[in-house]
């Protein structure tokens, strides 16, 4: 009786901090199907009329969706594909040739520390330079920032537990060491590839400081399209709620992808 | 053949990460020592520190040092303490971890920006359930975004909702992979729950406390993207943090001389801060072994 009177109260406290914590992800999706005469009213009330409208709205002319989530998801697949080039081969030189690892990966992590706003200013300047501000190219060139040390740290946890022998067998046959990134752990890398991608594209996707600088018109990705939506004169909450669901969505379900490697990416292997 | 070289397969990265990242920082040193603006970009002259003394001299600058200080210690203190005790809690429950443990980190995965959208309307004083709420069951009328030390604290809420995931998500991993024996020992003592999580388990996590302490202090310092769409950084000044205060200087004020060396600053607490708090978590981890 004491024991399960102990665990009811464990559940029930779980069950509220959970409700809670995620309080604001439930209120702005019920709020993305409320009429707009229901979000707009000064009392709280909890039964309404469910609707699609906020979504219509969305999908017309005014809101330029498919044009901003092409552009994230365009730049989310080009910065991951130029980082996952060149992290690769990084995590492997990292991990077989010791006497780097040190100093190059504690490089590389330092980064994810530097706050972004530092590279903002010279970064801008750079692109204005050479034409490439308000453009795919551009924005993926600034994210590799990030990319590439998430990548590079990810990659490297996952290749640490390769066993070595699988190599020492091809070496013997004479094979480089480049043949055997390819040929060898690349095939086994495939879980690494998976999470690491999918890490980038959820920062891609989230981000909003370096895209708001980057970008005016044509290469303006989802959330700066979101945050024109609100900085407008008249403030459209129904569809604002809609957008906010739109971009929600696709992380909640991937997280239940990539749980297992979540800890992973976000301390950057600092935590298996 | 220099078949053992490593650095032939570390080059492209770190060619591309120079590119990216080493040479925007010293670029931004040598524009910090020039008077640059919008329209001399790149040929500004050279004033050596006189952007440095402008800053310290600007009350603007002070007020965002005070608003970034007091944002990081308010915001990461209340995560680590609820983070440390959600992941507790879960871990102590006999079954259903997994599940509990995905729904916990939700929150996290979403955009900041999207945090700062939500709560924006969240605390709207007209139509905003918070203010309803207030207005519904106490009958008082909340401004909470018009008032300088409710609106701080109003956007320091945002960061907790989000990141209180992020040290529950890593510690509560950690928890997964502490050894048993102890534990078994201590009961077999006849310690309670309490006395083992104090004296056992949260000595082992040490490490891993340091680790998503350093994370937070450094992830709470770069807030943007709530705080832009929530408040502006206003009222006043009272939540420009100071990469608001950057970002106001270098692209409404195109004052690029005075932001480089406002980056330049930012750049070297945060060296200062990871320094510190790396060093005292392995001092105390050493005084432990």
């Amino acid at each position: 009786m004491h024991k399960g009177l102990k665990y009811a109260f464990l559940y029930t406290t779980a069950v509220i901090a959970v409700g809670l914590i995620n309080l604001p992800i439930v209120f702005i999706i019920i709020t993305s199907f409320k009429p707009l005469t229901e979000i707009m009213q000064p009392h709280l009330k909890f039964s309404f009329t469910p609707t699609i409208e906020n979504y219509k709205m969305l999908f017309s002319e005014t809101f330029y969706l498919g044009k901003y989530v092409t552009n994230s998801v365009a730049v989310a697949s080009l910065s991951t594909i130029v980082a996952l080039g060149v992290s690769l081969p990084a995590a492997y030189g990292i991990l077989r040739f010791g006497k780097m690892k040190k100093g190059v990966a504690f490089w590389i992590l330092s980064i994810r520390m530097v706050p972004p706003v530092v590279f903002a200013l010279p970064l801008f300047l750079l692109l204005r330079l050479i034409g490439l501000i308000d453009s795919i190219l551009g924005l993926t060139f600034v994210y590799l920032t990030m990319t590439i040390p998430l990548s590079v740290w990810v990659l490297t946890s996952f290749m640490d537990e390769i066993p070595k022998s699988v190599e020492e067998a091809a070496m013997l046959d004479g094979a480089t060491r480049g043949k055997i990134l390819m040929k060898i752990i690349l095939p086994l890398m495939k879980p690494g590839i998976v999470a690491v991608s999918i890490l980038n594209f959820i920062f891609v996707w989230n981000e909003f400081f370096f895209a708001l600088l980057m970008t005016q018109d044509r290469a303006v990705t989802f959330t700066v399209g979101m945050a024109r939506f609100i900085t407008g004169y008249s403030i459209y909450w129904g569809a604002i709620a809609a957008a906010a669901t739109i971009s929600i969505v696709p992380m909640l379900i991937v997280t239940m992808f990539v749980q297992r490697y979540l800890v992973r990416g976000l301390s950057f292997g600092a935590v298996k | 053949m220099n078949k053992d070289k490593g650095w032939r397969f570390v080059i492209p990265a770190v060619a591309l990460l120079g590119l990216v990242a080493l040479f925007p920082f010293f670029f931004s040193l040598y524009i910090s020592f020039t008077e640059s603006t919008a329209y001399n970009i790149y040929r500004g002259h050279f004033v050596f520190l006189k952007n440095y003394f402008s800053l310290f001299r600007d009350t603007k600058f002070i007020d965002s040092v005070k608003v970034t200080s007091l944002y990081v210690i308010t915001a990461v203190t209340i995560e680590m303490v609820l983070g440390v005790a959600l992941a507790l809690l879960i871990d102590s429950l006999p079954i259903g971890k997994k599940i509990f443990m995905i729904l916990m980190v939700l929150p996290m995965m979403v955009a900041p920006l999207v945090y700062g959208i939500i709560f924006k309307l969240g605390y709207n004083s007209i139509y905003g359930p918070i203010p309803a709420f207030f207005r519904d069951f106490f009958g008082t009328e909340l401004n909470i975004l018009n008032r300088p030390f409710s609106a701080l604290m109003a956007v320091v809420l945002v960061d907790i909702f989000q990141w209180t995931s992020f040290v529950f998500l890593i510690v509560f991993s950690a928890l997964q992979t502490l050894p048993k024996e102890p534990f078994e020992a201590a009961r077999i003592d006849g310690a309670s729950y309490w006395k083992s999580t104090w004296y056992i388990t949260l000595p082992l996590l040490k490490h891993v406390l340091g680790v998503v302490l350093i994370f937070r202090i450094m992830d709470a310092f770069k807030a943007f993207d709530q705080v832009f769409v929530i408040t502006g950084g206003g009222p006043g000044t009272a939540t420009t943090t100071m990469s608001l205060y950057t970002y106001f200087l270098m692209f409404t004020r195109y004052d690029f001389g005075k932001a480089a060396a406002l980056t330049v600053i930012i750049l070297i607490a945060v060296i200062i801060i990871s320094k510190w708090v790396i060093n005292f978590f392995y001092k105390e981890v050493n005084r432990n072994a």
